[in-house]
């Protein structure tokens, strides 16, 4: 038995195709519906607080990571935060190439742990730089759906 | 019970009060059969069970392997098999693969393939036979689909049935 044996015949099998059946259904929990709920009814970006450590964590989450205490003080974030990082993304998530290239970036807010991801709206993307000040840009209220796609992109400031 | 937690009902899902995010990726996979598995299933459309035989060991085995699993030896001869074997032990099985209760039970067993060696068999089902008389050691053999039905799939054989040996 060698590789030379191997079948190269069109109509021989020499694979077995499938599907497999995998569907999801998430909650987003109860700090992450208060989260998603604050970005659709009030168009703002809460954390937690957390009274022990005196932190505030973005987005917000039910306990501390750091004390695990469990957390009911929400705090808004300013509505200006800083790229921590980017990147320009060529390809969707099936690895199509996209038509247009889209700017994905990590944003920060001061005061606050942890931060969001999102695509970055630029005029000049050559002038994006780690640090660069951003701002969210929601959908009008009524297209709102209480998802962080309810934040079309940031924009540069 | 006192359960600790939230409690979610689906009514709560389906009218808005709880967001969710459903998702449904594409897990299509295409499984390369190998030189073995895919003589065998060419084998099965056919109509045709091969297994393979290690001279060293003197071994049959089915499915085919490439290399001998006792003794690692590539040197393996390609045996045609008979369609019948004995059953080395089953199964009464009233619910199905998706936890459903069935009227009818499935009879998945182990079939010990004649030429093979002692131990060594296939997966399948029993039918037209009643549960009651099933026992480890009665002879079966295989019903298969119609030539222009098989796909080159162990289904291509819908099942074993008992049988004798002389009838």
């Amino acid at each position: 038995m060698s590789i030379l044996e191997r079948s190269v015949s069109e109509d021989k099998i020499k694979q077995v195709d499938g599907d497999m059946m995998v569907t999801s259904l998430y909650t987003a929990g109860i700090a992450g519906e208060r989260f998603l709920r604050s970005l659709q009814q009030h168009g703002a970006i809460i954390g937690s607080y957390c009274p022990t450590c005196k932190k505030n964590f973005l987005p917000a989450r039910l306990f501390c990571e750091r004390c695990l205490t469990r957390l009911s003080d929400t705090k808004t974030a300013p509505a200006e935060g800083r790229l921590k990082t980017f990147t320009k993304v060529y390809l969707d998530l099936d690895g199509q190439l996209l038509v247009q290239p889209r700017i994905i970036g990590f944003i920060e807010f001061r005061g606050f742990e942890g931060g969001l991801i999102h695509e970055i709206s630029s005029d000049d993307e050559k002038k994006l730089k780690i640090g660069t000040k951003v701002t969210p840009r929601f959908l009008p209220q009524e297209k709102r759906k209480g998802s962080i796609l309810d934040i079309s992109c940031f924009s540069v400031i | 019970m006192n359960l600790k937690g939230t409690h979610i009902r689906k009514s709560d899902m389906d009218a808005g009060k709880i967001l969710t995010t459903t998702g449904d990726p594409n897990a299509h996979y295409s499984w390369d059969t190998g030189i073995g598995i895919g003589r065998y299933l060419n084998g099965l459309k056919e109509g045709i069970l091969w297994g393979t035989y290690c001279k060293a060991c003197q071994k049959t085995v089915i499915p085919p392997r490439v290399f001998c699993e006792s003794c690692m030896s590539p040197v393996i001869e390609w045996k045609r098999l008979k369609d019948t074997g004995v059953v080395n032990t089953f199964s009464i099985c009233h619910v199905s693969w998706d936890a459903k209760r069935v009227e009818t039970p499935y009879l998945p067993a182990v079939i010990e393939i004649d030429g093979a060696s002692k131990g060594c068999g296939i997966l399948h089902l029993l039918d037209e036979v009643d549960p009651k008389e099933i026992k480890i050691g009665i002879k079966v053999k295989a019903v298969w689909k119609r030539v222009e039905e098989r796909t080159g799939s162990i289904t291509d054989i819908q099942y074993f049935k008992p049988y004798q040996e002389n009838a």
